[in-house]
């Protein structure tokens, strides 16, 4: 193992030595704007399986990757909107973003879930490493598990036994590094934007030259909770041989959740109706004269596709006389539409549209 | 597979009545989508196992209920094994077998009570179920494994009658402590959570999931002018009262003007987004707006949160404590905001640290404890076999 201190003029030899180390699959310890990170190609199996040897157990975290910038790290994983927001306006810097992978790197680097991490550190020398080498290594912090974050040398080799130390072959000593945190991880792979678009074209097709049956201009919660309790009111004589179901279609911060409320005040329901965005599924009982059953109240908005519906339940309360609301019911429109078909259910599609700030449009259609 | 780095001896503590005063407490929480498993003898976690660190859910993402549903069922088991190899203790030392029965993720919850049942029911252990929003009351009440702790042997009852602020990602809720084990819900969220407020905001900002960490990144890059609580006001044209605006993008403080101690975070999400479709227009690619957008956005919620709390102080001022928990209470600038709150009114104040502020079972652990302790509150033999998850379980 080498230990080369970083000054202002041997740049340019530090990055050659390191080059060296990644080619022959080998690992090394460089600084970022965060703390000591560890190298290995990303690539190269040898030099992963290596890294997994030193690292000892990776914390459950799978192994992110640096790249210089967004056409590099393209190659590697599917980039989507989101993703490319990160990109262009808050990297380089210490946010490692997650997006689903290409399956381009050596296994043990893509979670199992075929997610992958990408970093693109706000540090000169790293990037003109990735530069020079042409491909992602890794950029794990260099600590092995359990251990603090690195963020000098001295420490490094202190807290790290021999053993371990005796698989590095390079070591960038740039200092003390400030003490910042670690990078913050996120992922940008909930909520696909091409999936949600999808359904949302398609509903506006079959909706297209339908007549509304009711609508309104709401401009306060108030407001739009009132017309959920008169929505309500039109189907409350629906037979009671079928489920009811409400698809409620429509933006973020459109009034999805304030017309929910309004359909279960209106069936009685006394319990404080909130946003089931984190339990997927709310269930409360309702009585209201002949009428009896559940109000289901579901947002889809953190799952992915009808099969997660089906896990968290939803089958089980399509039976007569329940009362269903779906947020974000376009997400899997028809497969959703089929199977309320299926039970014989009625549903009634609900448009959440912005007009101006503080106006929205809601529409009603059969 | 060697592991016995950091890990401290674990202390034995006064034998004294042993069986009741220091219960050796196994507690499982999957409320959502991490596996946690955690050993405590008495107040103290002599293990603490979350599921991502063992290296079992290498998961990234979101929570997706068939992956979180197969994920827990999968590593329950190894989750548990580990918790007891660092706790260096046996299956048959355990007493006890805590678990969080709701509220959660209805799927989720089933997979640790459903261990948790079995467990105690075949082995002949005692079953403590146990509300999640109780743990996360009671999380600062931990002590290490050295018995070290910010709350002392004895002391805990001085701390009562106590206010608490549990703010996650599903529940926003003001607790009136009357004691240790009897609470009282003062306000809670009429709508969205304050941790899922974040998340959909930064959804709207495009910047990933989960919201509170990037946010709080992008809020540090604030321009100092802008980003102290009142003073982006001072830059506003058209000046509103400064009780009841954010800063310059005239984000709403919510709730400003109920009487109650309800929170709603509902509006302040719809406010953002309309002020996001504005600020995209007149600045097309240009996002530099979304630093200081940040920062407002959480000083509006934690003034939110702040301005409920200094009301339930005045209108309980026999209080001795505020205690706070929930993964929210990890946002610094929030933190920042209600510790001198809570300071500046003489109250004592005790937040859980760091590794116990989100989900984990650690907090399932210590709420057991009192529990056992204080209402001898567990069932055994048949008695297990009754419980069932509630997924809109209240306080």
């Amino acid at each position: 193992m080498e230990i080369v201190k970083l000054t202002k003029k041997n740049s340019s030899a530090v990055i050659k030595k390191a080059l060296n180390v990644l080619k022959n699959d080998g690992l090394f310890v460089f600084p970022t704007e965060t703390c000591y990170g560890i190298g290995a190609s990303a690539t190269s199996q040898k030099a992963i399986d290596k890294l997994l040897l030193y690292k000892t157990r990776r914390e459950g975290k799978p192994l992110s990757i640096a790249v210089s910038d967004l056409k590099m790290a393209s190659k590697y994983v599917s980039v989507n909107e989101i993703a490319a927001n990160l990109y262009q306006n808050y990297l380089p810097g210490p946010i490692t973003v997650v997006s689903r992978g290409l399956g381009k790197v050596a296994a043990g680097v893509e979670s199992e879930y075929g997610t992958l991490g990408i970093r693109i550190p706000d540090y000169d020398l790293v990037l003109d490493i990735i530069s020079e080498f042409g491909e992602p290594f890794t950029a794990t912090s260099a600590n092995i598990s359990y251990l603090p974050k690195p963020y000098s040398i001295e420490s490094l080799l202190k807290d790290t036994p021999q053993k371990s130390l005796d698989l590095i072959d390079l070591i960038i000593d740039a200092g003390e590094l400030p003490h910042r945190e670690v990078s913050t991880v996120v992922d940008t792979t909930m909520n696909n934007l091409n999936i949600m678009r999808q359904g949302q074209i398609d509903l506006a097709k079959q909706l297209a030259g339908q007549k509304s049956i009711m609508s309104a201009e709401t401009n306060s919660a108030e407001e739009t909770i009132s017309f959920g309790g008169m929505n309500m009111l039109k189907y409350i004589d629906e037979p009671l041989n079928k489920p009811l179901i409400f698809f409620l279609v429509g933006e973020l911060g459109s009034g999805k959740t304030q017309f929910s409320k309004g359909v279960a005040a209106k069936l009685g329901v006394k319990e404080l109706v909130k946003s089931p965005t984190f339990t997927i599924l709310n269930e409360y009982e309702y009585k209201l004269g002949e009428r009896k059953g559940k109000f289901i109240h579901v947002d889809t908005w953190r799952i992915d596709s009808l099969k997660d519906l089906e896990t968290v339940g939803l089958d089980q309360y399509l039976l007569p006389g329940n009362i269903i609301a779906i947020e974000w019911a376009d997400k899997f429109f028809d497969d959703l539409k089929d199977k309320i078909k299926a039970v014989n259910g009625k549903i009634i599609n609900i448009v959440f549209e912005y007009r101006a700030e503080e106006i929205r449009s809601i529409k009603t259609y059969e | 597979m060697s592991l016995n780095i950091g890990r401290k001896k674990s202390v034995v503590l006064k034998p004294m009545n042993k069986k009741i005063i220091n219960p050796l407490i196994l507690a499982i929480d999957t409320s959502c989508d991490d596996t946690s498993v955690a050993v405590l003898r008495g107040r103290c976690v002599l293990s603490s196992v979350i599921s991502s660190q063992v290296e079992l859910h290498k998961k990234w993402g979101g929570v997706v209920p068939d992956i979180a549903r197969r994920a827990h069922k999968e590593n329950i088991d190894k989750v548990y094994r580990e918790a007891l190899k660092r706790a260096r203790v046996s299956e048959e030392e355990i007493e006890f077998v805590a678990v969080t029965y709701g509220p959660g993720l209805a799927i989720a919850l089933e997979v640790g009570l459903d261990f948790a049942k079995t467990l105690a029911y075949s082995k002949k252990k005692k079953l403590v179920p146990i509300n999640h929003m109780e743990g996360h009351m009671l999380a600062s009440f931990i002590l290490n494994s050295a018995a070290k702790g910010a709350i002392k042997e004895n002391e805990e009852e001085k701390l009562f009658p106590a206010l608490a602020l549990l703010i996650s990602g599903n529940h926003t809720e003001i607790i009136y402590a009357k004691t240790l084990n009897e609470y009282e819900v003062l306000g809670e969220t009429l709508d969205d959570a304050a941790g899922e407020a974040f998340d959909k905001v930064a959804r709207m900002m495009n910047v990933g999931y989960p919201g509170g960490p990037i946010l709080t990144l992008l809020a540090g890059r604030a321009n100092k002018k802008w980003s102290d609580a009142r003073g982006g006001l001072i830059e506003r044209q058209d000046r509103k009262p400064v009780a009841e605006v954010a800063g310059r993008f005239g984000l709403p403080i919510p709730m400003m003007r109920s009487q109650d101690l309800n929170f709603s975070f509902s509006g302040l999400k719809t406010a953002c987004l309309y002020k996001m479709k504005d600020l995209r227009e007149r600045y097309k690619k240009d996002t530099e707006w979304a630093y200081d957008f940040s920062r407002e956005f959480i000083n509006a919620v934690s003034r939110s949160l702040s301005v409920k709390l200094k009301k339930a102080i005045k209108l309980h001022p026999n209080i001795k404590s505020v205690i706070i928990g929930g993964g929210v209470s990890n946002n610094k600038y929030i933190v920042r905001e209600i510790g001198a709150l809570v300071r500046k009114s003489g109250k004592k104040y005790y937040i859980p640290e760091i590794r116990f502020r989100s989900d984990n079972a650690a907090m399932i652990g210590i709420a057991a404890y009192y529990n056992i302790k204080n209402k001898k509150n567990w069932l055994a033999g048949e008695e297990i076999l009754t419980v069932d998850r509630k997924p809109m379980l209240r306080l």
